[in-house]
């Protein structure tokens, strides 16, 4: 009389463990599915983006916009140095070789 | 001593023995004889049938196991996920720049279609559609939509607005089907390098036809190509030339920027050009790629081969004087000088005042054989192996006699395109290696692919001559106070059915900078221009193509990583004061 009883509860423990692992393996896989919908519209966005970016960075736009909104000039080479030609503290240096002696 | 001890140890050995005496002893009593045998024979293939059940049970949870834990469950769901959120995101790779910058795209665009049995009237249709669409065809448009098939095409590449003003006219019987469009954003600065593509996405032309398996890919997803063009170079470039072609009211003109120390082209412009977004409403002209299929007689451009020719095999000296008085005649020809000059000239100063003459003499101590060779050796009789679908060949005398040999000399009598022609100078120039000219972005630094022409004494020699053109000769216009140009100016007459045409010149100069270790090359040629303030006699090389290149490379020196030349005096007394001066002169500054 113990044995059947105890099989069955094991098929019906069984069942419903499958049962729940398969409703939520196709859950699981629908959101899955709804990810890679959404991730396939953001690239496509990303591209569209990517495109219009460079369609607004256009040099002959920016040039454009630059006459008409400011003042600023392109930068002349003279204006570029090299990192070992840019100063030290002259100041400073010449303090110290006084207090020395 | 080893037998009795395994039988003893042996578990479960003693008591088989008693129950198998216990079984027989049953058995005895109760069957016998066949009866027992029958038994048996049962007994035995109730054993098999079992284990052959067993076996097959076995099969079937080691199966369940693979499916259910070894494997990824996900895979088929994810790949109908994918096909069903609609065609993959650009079937063409995409052309981009060195630095990244998008050159040509694909985006989705919608096709406008429809069924025409469901038109209920094409005439007006047609008419408020050619209202929307520009170039629309509305005689054609309202034959289709008349027609009685299921499905016809009415345009292509809609733009999303266009869509949606099609939409809202509400029209029975239309439809639109996804689409896609080959978008090159920068429009029309690098059209020639980029080509164009067809209806089906397909390249027709420049670098869409060149790498067109690669940019359709196989399976549909195509790969990305990126060019060694620098959009901020070309774009300076391009605006550059087109303000010389305007204002010499000339035919056209071609330029590059080339990395001389591998070949790497940064920029490439070719005028009359066309928008790629529009490429097959253009005209054969504007299509055609001066830089990479036109061939031209160069001119005096070419006496920087002369020259290196002479040194290299040492013909001549650069102090060795040469009489350069009396034009020189040949057959029926006469070689003169521009600006003549009364007393004869070194080496040297042949090269600084482009003469002619001095030129024919240089070639001549070489003489015609040495001269072919060194030539093609600087490659300039093969087609370069430039990533185009435009390659035009150069052209060079069926038969060498003298006179052509002297017509060389000063660039007359062989046409070559202008990215073999500033690859070979470069090569002259950047220590004597040539490098094949290359459209891609090299992997490595592309050294491995040069190959020595001539010697860096040689080159070294050259680079001083091409500074002296620059600081006191034909090439003056070029200087900018910020970079050390050196250059060489040409003035080529085209040629006609009856001979070269005074009136009608191809004025260029090639410049390098800095030039006494050169970084870059710059090339500029103008196609009939009028010249200076309309005066013709100053449409020369170094009227008019000279100060294009002193511009570009005051430009985009900076953009290209090369810094200025300090002048002594300014750095001697700024002792004092900062030397970063931002907002100097009321002028502030733009990080362009």
């Amino acid at each position: 009389m113990r044995r059947p009883v105890i099989w069955l509860l094991l098929v019906f423990i069984a069942g419903t463990g499958l049962y729940y692992l398969k409703y939520r393996v196709q859950m699981m896989e629908a959101r899955l599915a709804a990810i890679h919908r959404t991730l396939l519209a953001e690239q496509e966005a990303l591209h569209v983006l990517a495109a219009e970016w460079t369609y607004l960075n256009r040099p002959e736009r920016l040039a454009k916009l630059n006459r008409q909104y400011t003042k600023l000039q392109p930068i002349r080479a003279r204006q570029m140095v090299g990192f070992e030609d840019i100063p030290t503290r002259p100041a400073l240096s010449a303090v110290s070789d006084e207090d020395t002696p | 001593m080893t037998g009795p001890d395994r039988t003893k140890s042996r578990p479960g050995g003693a008591i088989r023995c008693i129950r198998e005496t216990d079984l027989r002893g049953a058995g005895r009593d109760r069957f016998a004889g066949p009866a027992k045998r029958a038994i048996e024979t049962g007994r035995n293939r109730a054993a098999i049938a079992a284990a052959v059940f067993a076996l097959g049970f076995l099969a079937v949870a080691g199966r369940l196991v693979d499916v259910a834990v070894s494997r990824a469950g996900g895979e088929p769901r994810q790949l109908a996920a994918s096909k069903e959120a609609a065609a993959p995101i650009s079937a063409r790779g995409n052309i981009v720049d060195r630095n990244g910058v998008v050159l040509a795209t694909n985006l989705k665009a919608a096709a406008l279609v429809a069924d025409p049995r469901r038109v209920i009237n094409a005439e007006s249709a047609a008419a408020r559609l050619a209202s929307l669409l520009p170039e629309f065809d509305q005689e054609e448009a309202a034959r289709r939509l008349a027609s009685d098939r299921h499905f016809v095409w009415l345009r292509r590449g809609l733009t999303p607005r266009q869509q949606m003003l099609v939409n809202r006219l509400g029209i029975p019987g239309l439809y639109f089907q996804q689409d896609e469009r080959r978008v090159y954003p920068h429009g029309r600065i690098a059209s020639h390098v980029l080509g164009h593509t067809g209806f089906d996405n397909q390249g027709l032309g420049g670098v869409e036809s060149f790498f067109d398996r690669r940019l359709s890919g196989v399976g549909g997803v195509g790969r990305d190509v990126t060019l060694s063009l620098d959009i901020r170079v070309q774009h300076i470039l391009h605006e550059e030339l087109m303000t010389a072609v305007a204002e010499q009211q000339a035919i056209g003109g071609s330029a590059l920027v080339m990395d001389v120390r591998n070949g790497e082209i940064l920029a490439m412009v070719s005028l009359p050009d066309f928008d790629p977004n529009q490429g097959a409403g253009s005209s054969e002209a504007a299509r055609f790629n001066r830089n990479s299929l036109g061939v031209y007689e160069m001119g005096s451009t070419f006496k920087i081969f002369t020259t290196a020719m002479a040194l290299e095999y040492g013909a001549a000296k650069l102090d060795d004087l040469y009489d350069v008085a009396r034009p020189i005649r040949v057959a029926r020809h006469t070689i003169n000088d521009l600006h003549g000059s009364g007393r004869p000239l070194t080496v040297s100063d042949i090269f600084v005042k482009s003469s002619n003459i001095g030129a024919v003499h240089l070639a001549m101590a070489v003489g015609t054989a040495g001269q072919r060779s060194f030539l093609g050796r600087l490659g300039l009789f093969d087609k370069p192996a430039i990533e185009l679908s435009e390659i035009g060949a150069p052209l060079q005398p069926a038969k060498w006699r003298e006179i052509n040999t002297m017509t060389v000399a000063f660039g007359h009598g062989v046409a070559v395109s202008p990215v073999q022609h500033a690859s070979a100078i470069a090569a002259v120039a950047n220590g004597g290696i040539l490098y094949p000219p290359t459209l891609v972005k090299r992997a490595g630094n592309g050294q491995a692919l040069g190959r020595r022409v001539i010697s860096p004494v040689t080159s070294a020699k050259m680079r001083e001559l091409m500074r002296r053109v620059v600081v006191k000769g034909t090439g003056r216009r070029a200087a900018v106070e910020e970079f050390e140009i050196g250059g060489k100016t040409g003035t080529a007459e085209k040629p006609s059915k009856r001979g070269y045409q005074r009136r009608k010149l191809l004025s260029s100069f090639v410049g390098l900078f800095p030039i006494y270790d050169p970084r870059y090359l710059v090339f500029v040629l103008i196609d009939e221009p009028k010249g200076v303030d309309g005066n013709s006699r100053r449409a020369t090389g170094g009227w008019v193509a000279a100060p294009v290149v002193g511009a570009v490379v005051r430009r985009s020196g900076l953009l290209l990583g090369v810094l200025p030349t300090v002048p002594v005096e300014e750095t001697v007394d700024e002792t004092e004061r900062p030397i970063i001066k931002v907002n100097a002169g009321g002028i502030a500054l733009a990080a362009r």
